[in-house]
């Protein structure tokens, strides 16, 4: 249990588990923030979701023996809710990106991949996560993510490179 | 390749330079810390949430995204003291497979155990077998996937597109998948025999131990193995595929849902699929200012994102006396007019009825969504499924036959 101040709230300086959380932020946050970003180019939302996550970590502190793997698993998984709402719902905020010619064309053609496909090449080639783990992430057998991953650079070959 | 992977990589890294992490970004997150902590402390929160209930990290890893595949197994070797006979003749009791699109005749003193999870699904592959042990030294295994051929590109290992080929190489590769854990006779289906099944042409093949037989109909692939430890089995292999029925029409297509949630405010529970998908709501629901399209992304309702094309969301409310439910639904929680043209705006009173946990109550469907309200306790429970599937209907009743309605742990008004 954590210790507590004279208000009844936990003092953060002799709570372990906030100490550590801050550790992991100094060292994940930005990075997943990016992460977030490079799938849903929205700032906001990137924010929020690894925040969220953040706060989930620390509830789950003594329950997870890899925290930094247990954040971006639960960054990608909200991520890939994200996808999937702005789908569904077409007034859910969307992408906001200001980038070169170049990389707005990629973005374009990555938007018409599946949801799969579009966070298996992402984590591949910006997270730069072999087959296990983004199957790990993705809660999917890493056969399936090496097969989203051959169909989306086949996708992205013929669209960029046609 | 490497031109294109250069380019993803120069290409992506410029679109993460668009992100502005917040350099404050730890004080709000401190706050929450704050309040988070403070109420697991002395406090109870206003919504609590039931962490227990919530899932456990990568316990499901291992469950497969793709395709989704169902099987059946008849177990003929288990606990054999008094085999039972698999003569054609003595197969008489027919077990209808909850998941996978068939049927099978089995000995009456067999032990039928339907399948827990579809094929590949599982935390083990087994998971989605059903299984009737009659007990004789053989174990008689069916499977079937969707979408098969899913009329996808085909690709060789250095990621070139190339042609699917015939249906017998598209089963081969589809067999080869490493979550499928198949391990076959690994004689290729081009050069197997034939055989019939309820009248569908398929192929079979025979190896020590075991035999394998796969049938492709429209939209769905079949594999029925029996492992066995028999002179005679393909006998009773064949006397057993010889009383299949394949009704492909009755197979379903996504996962079980085996996960309970009890929901911490509205007074009821569900089950789902364990996707780490599942939100309580974080803000009562108030039909009387929020419309149904909105809930889900202000976080009104429990929310159960299934990965699948397809999001749950459960809410409740208590109802005001003196309210005719219909109207009160109609007016404040039916879908708003413009929409009506689509199908979901419809008097609650015509909507088509349906059974939520023994009570009565109304559902409705439209583009992309279905509904359905009933009223226990006091209170008018509200579900609704957004959804990009075409089997939707048969998911939305599956996630509704999990419902308990528990008005009584209800925790807002």
């Amino acid at each position: 249990m954590a210790t507590v101040d004279l208000r009844g709230r936990p003092d953060p300086a002799t709570d372990d588990r906030v100490a550590q959380l801050d550790a992991l932020y100094r060292v994940e946050y930005a990075g997943m923030v990016r992460l977030a970003y490079t799938l849903l180019a929205n700032n906001a939302e990137a924010e929020e979701i690894v925040q969220d996550s953040l706060i989930e970590v620390h509830r789950r502190w003594h329950d997870i023996q890899k925290p930094g793997a247990y954040l971006r698993c639960t960054v990608v998984s909200r991520c890939r809710s994200v996808l999937q709402r702005r789908k569904m719902h077409p007034t859910h905020p969307g992408a906001e990106l200001s980038v070169s010619d170049e990389a707005s064309e990629l973005w374009d053609v990555l938007t018409r991949l599946s949801d799969d496909q579009r966070m298996v090449v992402v984590l591949r080639y910006y997270g730069g996560y072999p087959s296990s783990d983004i199957a790990a992430m993705l809660e999917m057998p890493a056969a399936t993510v090496r097969s989203h991953l051959r169909r989306g650079l086949a996708t992205l070959k013929k669209e960029l490179e046609g | 390749m490497t031109r294109l992977t250069n380019r993803l990589e120069h290409d992506l890294r410029e679109i993460a330079a668009g992100a502005h992490p917040s350099p404050s970004a730890w004080e709000s997150i401190a706050a929450r810390l704050d309040e988070d902590t403070g109420s697991e402390v002395s406090l109870a929160p206003a919504l609590p949430i039931d962490r227990s209930k919530r899932p456990v990290w990568l316990v499901a890893a291992a469950a497969a995204l793709a395709v989704i595949t169902g099987s059946i197994a008849v177990l003929t070797g288990v606990g054999d003291d008094q085999p039972i006979s698999t003569a054609g003749s003595d197969l008489t009791t027919t077990f209808e497979s909850p998941r996978n699109g068939f049927s099978i005749r089995y000995p009456e003193g067999a032990v039928v155990t339907p399948a827990a999870q579809s094929w590949g699904l599982g935390a083990q592959v087994d998971d989605g077998f059903d299984v009737v042990e009659t007990g004789s030294t053989a174990v008689f295994k069916g499977t079937s996937a969707s979408e098969f051929p899913d009329g996808n590109p085909c690709h060789d290992s250095s990621l070139e597109e190339i042609p699917c080929g015939s249906i017998d190489e598209q089963v081969d590769r589809y067999l080869s998948q490493e979550h499928l854990q198949f391990d076959g006779c690994a004689v290729p289906r081009s050069q197997q025999a034939v055989i019939t099944i309820d009248g569908q042409s398929g192929r079979v093949a025979e190896c020590p131990n075991l035999i394998e037989a796969t049938v492709v109909t429209p939209g769905r692939l079949y594999l029925f193995t029996m492992s066995h430890n028999l002179s005679d089995a393909r006998a009773v292999f064949d006397a057993f595929t010889a009383t299949i029925d394949l009704t492909p029409e009755t197979a379903i297509s996504f996962a079980a849902m085996t996960t309970t949630f009890v929901s911490p405010t509205y007074g009821l529970s569900f089950k789902h699929f364990d996707r780490k998908g599942i939100t309580p709501a974080a803000e009562p629901w108030d039909p009387a200012t929020q419309q149904v399209d909105s809930v889900v992304r202000e976080r009104h309702f429990d929310e159960v994102e299934t990965g699948s094309g397809a999001i749950f969301a459960a809410a409740s409310i208590e109802i005001p006396n003196g309210v005719s439910i219909d109207a009160w639904v109609d007016e404040y929680v039916g879908s708003p007019a413009p929409r009506a043209a689509d199908g979901c705006g419809v008097p609650r009173s015509t909507q088509a009825e349906i059974t939520i946990d023994g009570q009565p109550g109304r559902t409705v469907e439209c583009p992309n969504r279905a509904e359905a309200t009933v009223v226990a306790g006091g209170r008018l429970y509200l579900f609704v499924m957004w959804h990009q599937r075409s089997d939707a209907r048969a998911w939305f009743d599956a996630w509704l036959a999990t419902i308990d309605l528990t008005p009584e742990t209800a925790t807002v008004p």
